[in-house]
């Protein structure tokens, strides 16, 4: 209904924002209104409550153009507020929290919708206030700043949809309190999952040789491993060699067991049909399902996308047909699996479909090869959305907004594309799935009840057992990752679970979930126990790749830090597109399992050098090893897999010799089980 | 070459509307469009595919998508080779929902608030503006086909593009896979548009 709204107004409000734009183009210096009454004020700790009211607002932007950063007058009001803290923000932080708390309401005859803004002295947008929608009569939005820092700030009201000039009141709050204590991160249990991490080296040079450094492939200046934003990760079963794809390098990754620790050997095996590339996508077709390991890599840059495999770890690449084409709208993944009943006859005997799914103007799209990803069919629609105020949102029960997560396909077949953003039957907004149960030929939009979207979104994961159980890792509204299990291709779930809960995680990013049996998962997530808007410029979040494992079927979860003494990311991490400083580590990360049940994690390290031991770094501000994006894979060489068959051998390595002689090498705290003390003895 | 490519598609479409006659009655005869509902699966006759993909018509595949005062109905065209195979549908205005967004306003919603190519043949090897700061926005480029329904735009895909098509209160979206080149792609989903605008 706002949308109809918003139509209504729209050669008013073109009006407004055309002579806005005029002003803005005639007059470069910055315009900031102030009629409200007084213009500027001071609060601290010690003050108390304080109130103004801003002057008459009206017009409208419709969509968000950033007009509260210039403010003009009449569409727009500013008052200046100086915010005190007891000491400077940095110092006052470490042990104390504050939330500045702004109630701002006003009164409308006519539809109206004013918004209100607080820009930090650092230029850190907040806002608009809670509820953002449109009202007649009393209207209002909070707008709740945690841990504000000490300066300058800029209080703005600003007109939506305001046919009438409006004026509105605020009342502010600023409390403070001692920082809760972090709860203490668990010490790890007893046959608990360990991860290693093997950051990739730097590029060669000079006289330098592999494997401390990474050759860049031929033609290449560099290997890309300090680019590697959104990366993803894959295994051949056959080989045992890992890939991580980011930007348009496939670096391959061979682990050597027969060392404890094992060690890493990184090689750039970039497909020439990846050039430049905006959304690197990589897919293994893995022994998982009965894959035959075919490793893809899909790229697209700003004309055209590139798809091309290889069949030999990377050595060897062919395009795919219709590589080098112009592209329009993307955001690609590429996956695969087995067909489901009847499987259609296939021209060259490979045993998977291959999917690629999309999106373009009006509908999100999957298109199925059945020749091993060389020649797709149709772009068959996946679900319907409209581009509503700058964002592809979804318009009835059963359609989801534009941009997707990545595609997955179930033993039986049965094909899932998450989404961040779908609506239920009664237009509620949670994640979900679309699903396709003949092959890709037609598609229904199922939603985890329990769930609610995130704004802005980040991409949920699907993953799948050896029995068909859907497994789906998600980022609630409160920010905490969440994850649900459906037996029946999501037309139920279980209650979903908080993975975050034992080490306190208030905010979560970039989902990413793997199954091997049936009741065994892995959920990896990017977690911080920093409340808060963590788009902010001013956020302060430390955060630490954790990953949650279930035995269970998803009723109990054994969540350790994958990363326990070094920070993947300090500050925010901006998951709104375009460039912005803490948007180093891109759109999500990747997660796999290799034939031992072993989960591996791809991820880009977004604090790496000085930046693991100094507080004082922040992806907002740097230096740049604050905002590095380093590919990095965290190995799991402790607890148990994610497949039973190998409880109990430390997946199976040591040079072929099984370790522990058949004892239970590691147990499961969440279920009590132990591991047999005298294990490591007889290895 | 670009005026063989555009002529073959049509030179195939008069034989096919010869040879698919039956087929085409048939759609009449079961109501083909009709307000309210529409059999998606008879806006093409399965000799006009053949005669535009060079493959038979296997199988047809209908279902229904949900849109807000809209409706999607498809239609899957499987032909044996995968790739040859055309999907189409057609979006509508709901007639049990009339107050939620129409068909047409959602055209316009997601076509005119985009900045467009102004030209169909100038889009590959062009620097593309950046459009707004929304992640993958950039790339964003439906190009004006003209000639068809009210209004047409060609949405590039490397396997799998699209041509959308206005036409009063409904718009179709025609895709086939990624065989072939992308004009001799467009040039085929031109002759099937119009086919199956003659029967809106």
């Amino acid at each position: 209904m706002k949308v109809i709204r918003f139509c209504l107004w729209i050669p008013f409000v073109v009006l407004i924002l055309a002579s806005t734009v005029a002003l803005v183009v005639t007059d470069p210096l910055p315009v900031r209104a102030q009629v409200g009454t007084p213009p500027s004020s001071t609060i601290s700790s010690s003050s108390g409550p304080l109130a103004w009211d801003f002057g008459p607002v009206g017009g409208g932007t419709v969509i968000n153009v950033g007009i509260q950063d210039i403010c003009p007058p009449g569409l727009c009001d500013d008052h200046d507020l100086t915010v005190v803290l007891p000491s400077p923000a940095a110092t006052f932080y470490q042990t104390m929290t504050a939330k500045l708390t702004f109630q701002y309401t006003w009164t409308s005859t006519l539809p109206t919708d004013l918004d209100i803004f607080a820009i930090s002295p650092s230029g850190a947008d907040h806002g608009p206030g809670s509820p953002d929608n449109t009202s007649t009569g009393p209207g209002e939005e909070d707008l709740t700043v945690t841990d504000p820092i000490d300066g300058l700030w800029h209080i703005r009201s600003v007109a939506s949809l305001a046919p009438v000039p409006t004026a509105a009141h605020v009342a502010v709050t600023l409390m403070i309190a001692p920082r809760p204590t972090a709860p203490m991160p668990p010490p790890p249990a007893p046959g608990a999952p360990t991860f290693i991490n093997y950051p990739a080296p730097d590029d060669c040079t000079g006289t330098q040789q592999p494997p401390s450094c990474i050759q860049p492939s031929t033609g290449s200046t560099t290997a890309g491993e300090h680019g590697a934003g959104e990366p993803s990760i894959g295994v051949d079963w056959n080989t045992g060699k890992a890939f991580i794809e980011a930007g348009n390098h496939t670096l391959r990754v061979t682990f050597n067991d027969s060392v404890n620790p094992a060690t890493a050997f990184w090689e750039d095996k970039r497909s020439p049909f990846a050039r430049v590339s905006l959304d690197p996508i990589m897919f293994v077709d893995d022994g998982h399902f009965g894959g035959p390991n075919r490793l893809f890599s899909s790229q697209l840059n700003l004309i055209t996308s590139e798809l091309s495999f290889s069949d030999d770890n990377g050595n060897n690449w062919l395009p795919t047909q219709g590589s080098g084409q112009p592209a329009g709208v993307d955001h690609q993944t590429v996956g695969g699996g087995p067909y489901a009943f009847p499987a259609p006859l296939t021209p060259t005997g490979y045993p998977h479909g291959i999917y690629y799914c999309s999106q373009d103007i009006v509908t999100a799209f999957c298109s199925r090869s059945d020749d091993g990803g060389t020649t797709f069919g149709p772009g068959v629609p996946i679900y319907t959305f409209a581009h509503v105020n700058g964002a592809d949102v979804p318009i009835a029960p059963g359609t989801c907004g534009g941009l997707h997560g990545h595609v997955r396909v179930s033993p039986d077949g049965t094909v899932y594309v998450p989404n961040e953003n779908c609506f239920d039957a009664n237009s509620v907004s949670r994640p979900g799935v679309a699903v396709s149960t003949d092959n890709g030929l037609s598609w229904v939009v199922r939603t985890v009840p329990d769930g609610k979207s995130i704004s802005p979104g980040t991409d949920p994961s699907v993953g799948e057992g050896a029995n068909n159980t859907i497994y789906l890792g998600y980022v609630n509204s409160d920010g905490h990752a969440k994850i649900a299990v459906s037996g029946d291709r999501g037309l139920h779930w279980s209650k979903s679970k908080d993975a975050g809960t034992p080490f306190g995680v208030q905010n979560a990013e970039f989902a990413e979930v793997i199954v091997g049996d049936d009741d065994r998962a892995a959920f990896a997530f990017l977690g911080t126990q920093t409340s808060g808007d963590t788009q902010s410029a001013d956020f302060q979040g430390v955060w630490h790749l954790y990953v949650a494992f279930t035995y269970s079927s998803g009723r109990t979860w054994t969540t350790v830090d994958a990363t326990p003494t070094d920070a993947v990311q300090r500050g925010c991490i901006w998951n709104q597109g375009g460039s912005n400083p803490c948007r180093n580590l891109l759109d999500f990360n990747d997660i796999t399992v290799d034939k031992f049940g072993r989960v591996l994690v791809g991820y880009a390290d977004g604090c790496t050098g000085s930046c693991v031991t100094d507080p004082t770094q922040n992806a907002s501000t740097g230096p740049a090893s604050a905002q590095d994006a380093l590919a990095t894979i965290a190995r799991q060489v402790g607890g148990r897999g994610l497949f039973k068959a190998f409880d109990g051998t430390q997946f199976g390595t040591q040079s072929g010799v099984i370790e522990g002689h058949g004892k239970l090498c590691f147990g499961d705290p969440a279920t009590g089980i132990q591991g047999d003390p005298g294990c490591k003895a007889n290895n | 070459m670009r005026q063989a490519l555009t002529i073959l598609p049509c030179v195939a479409l008069v034989f096919a509307g010869v040879r698919g006659g039956a087929a085409l009655q048939n759609a009449k005869k079961t109501g083909g469009v009709t307000k309210g509902t529409v059999d998606v699966c008879a806006l093409l006759t399965p000799a006009e595919i053949e005669a535009i993909q060079g493959e038979r018509v296997e199988e047809t595949k209908p279902a229904v998508q949900p849109g807000g005062g809209s409706f999607a109905n498809q239609c899957l065209f499987r032909t044996p080779t995968l790739s040859k195979s055309v999907s189409l549908s057609l979006t509508a205005s709901d007639p049990l929902h009339p107050v939620a967004l129409t068909a047409r306003q959602l055209w316009q919603k997601q076509f005119h608030s985009l900045e467009v190519e102004s030209d169909e043949e100038s889009a590959e090897g062009k620097s593309v503006k950046k459009l707004e700061p929304e992640r993958e926005r950039e790339s964003r480029k439906p190009r004006p086909v003209r000639g068809l329904g009210e209004e047409a735009y060609w949405v590039a895909s490397p396997v799998a593009s699209a041509l959308y098509v206005l036409k009063g209160e409904t718009f179709l979206r025609i895709s086939v896979g990624s065989a072939g080149q992308e004009s001799e792609r467009m040039e085929k989903l031109k002759a099937l548009a119009r086919a199956a605008l003659k029967r809106l």
